[in-house]
């Protein structure tokens, strides 16, 4: 057992290759709805692909992997997170607000990102501001749950992240 | 710069949903060696309109994309309730084995002209559970569970009904025609056992596969108990 966690800073929120992040190392017919791993990468291209119309490619993204609690409370303009944290103890977790979250970790991730890409479930639909580190990079964002999918094709693979939709939000700050 | 990032959040504008329910569970899955589809959209709307077994294990057929013939097996059980599994007879015993088995489809009747039926995958497919879906007397629905809501309802399916081998050919043939005739479908896409015959899967990605990876939100998980701490700054 290691040290609980005192602060939102102290998460162990790394940066991981996208497709252990995206849990995408090994083929399964339909994601596994009880991986609960978290942290964040950076990938040239992927597809965010909703219930209508086509998917968006969104391109040189910063990729924020994160879980919401299971049922959250519906909150205005958040989300409640949930961090299970093996290396503390088994079945251990930490819940924190996704604003306080991102306040604390967007500014020690960013970079020269194009955009950045919040992947967590939205269950309630909850409409987000682009947090104040976004600066003026685009911020998109799910509304609905989140899933991760490898689409392979003619030796092309290709991420995808579908969700019942994606919105961009844009800081006014920056 | 800042014109691409117009152009992108217009694009978003274009595909913002329409409607406001949870998305549904995944309704496609492949398999794990065959990378052969299955539309459960198309299964569970077949189950829901067949005029009777021999009915929905053609329809069945024709959704599939692969080279095997799925066989059905049809069960009515005590309460109006009925038991439909799909599965491979890769046997040919005429009966359901354990290894066969590709899904179930279990309908309840649950008051007076009404009833659900839910889908549930197994084998390669078993990542696929449906939505618990409502059926309710006024709606389109084929004989085999409209017969149910009949005041004067007697199942027929106490000994099960189940496709016997010899019609597995027929079946073939009767989807080998099914096939020719709808070319714009079946066109180009490997089977199962990598002979060509067509099919590419109506939700297109270029005749390849896809790979399932997680889903980001916590799911309860029953006997499990988790200490759980606060964070706030």
């Amino acid at each position: 057992m290691t040290t609980p966690i005192r602060a939102i800073a102290d998460l162990p929120f790394v940066r991981r290759d996208v497709r252990d992040l995206l849990n995408l190392r090994h083929h399964r017919a339909a994601p596994d709805p009880d991986y609960t791993g978290f942290g964040h990468a950076r990938l040239d291209a992927l597809q965010l692909a909703g219930d209508v119309g086509e998917p968006v490619e969104v391109r040189g993204a910063l990729l924020i992997a994160v879980h919401s609690m299971e049922e959250p409370e519906e909150l205005p303009g958040d989300i409640d997170l949930e961090f299970f944290l093996p290396e503390v103890s088994e079945d251990h977790s930490v819940t924190v607000l996704l604003s306080a979250f991102l306040h604390v970790w967007l500014p020690l991730i960013r970079g020269d990102e194009r955009a950045i890409v919040l992947v967590v479930c939205n269950p309630n639909q909850t409409l987000l501001s682009a947090p104040a580190a976004a600066g003026r990079t685009p911020f998109y964002y799910p509304l609905g749950d989140v899933e991760s999918w490898l689409h392979v094709a003619d030796g092309h693979e290709e991420i995808r992240l579908a969700a019942r939709s994606w919105r961009c939000a844009e800081g006014e700050h920056g | 710069m800042r014109i691409t990032s117009n152009l992108m959040i217009v694009a978003f504008a274009a595909s913002l949903p329409l409607s406001a329910c949870d998305r549904e569970t995944e309704r496609w899955a492949t398999t794990n060696n065959t990378n052969v589809p299955i539309d459960w959209d198309k299964v569970n709307e077949a189950y829901k309109t067949a005029d009777g077994p021999t009915d929905f294990e053609k329809r069945v057929n024709e959704i599939y994309e692969g080279d095997e013939v799925i066989s059905v097996s049809v069960q009515d059980l005590p309460g109006n309730a009925q038991v439909v599994t799909g599965f491979f007879d890769k046997d040919k015993s005429g009966t359901v084995q354990e290894g066969e088995k590709i899904f179930t489809i279990k309908r309840n009747v649950t008051g007076e002209g009404t009833g659900q039926y839910q889908t549930q995958g197994y084998g390669a497919y078993y990542a696929y559970h449906s939505p618990m879906m409502g059926i309710f007397t006024g709606m389109m629905m084929g004989s085999m569970i409209s017969s149910a809501f009949r005041p004067n309802y007697v199942p027929m399916y106490h000994q099960p009904y189940t496709t016997p081998p010899s019609r597995v050919g027929d079946l073939h043939s009767s989807r080998s025609a099914y096939r020719a005739a709808n070319p714009a479908r079946f066109s180009g896409r490997a089977s199962g056992s990598n002979r060509s015959y067509g099919a590419k899967p109506s939700r297109s990605f270029g005749g390849g596969y896809r790979s399932g990876g997680a889903r980001f939100g916590i799911r309860r998980r029953e006997g499990v108990r988790r200490t759980q701490q606060r964070l706030t700054a």
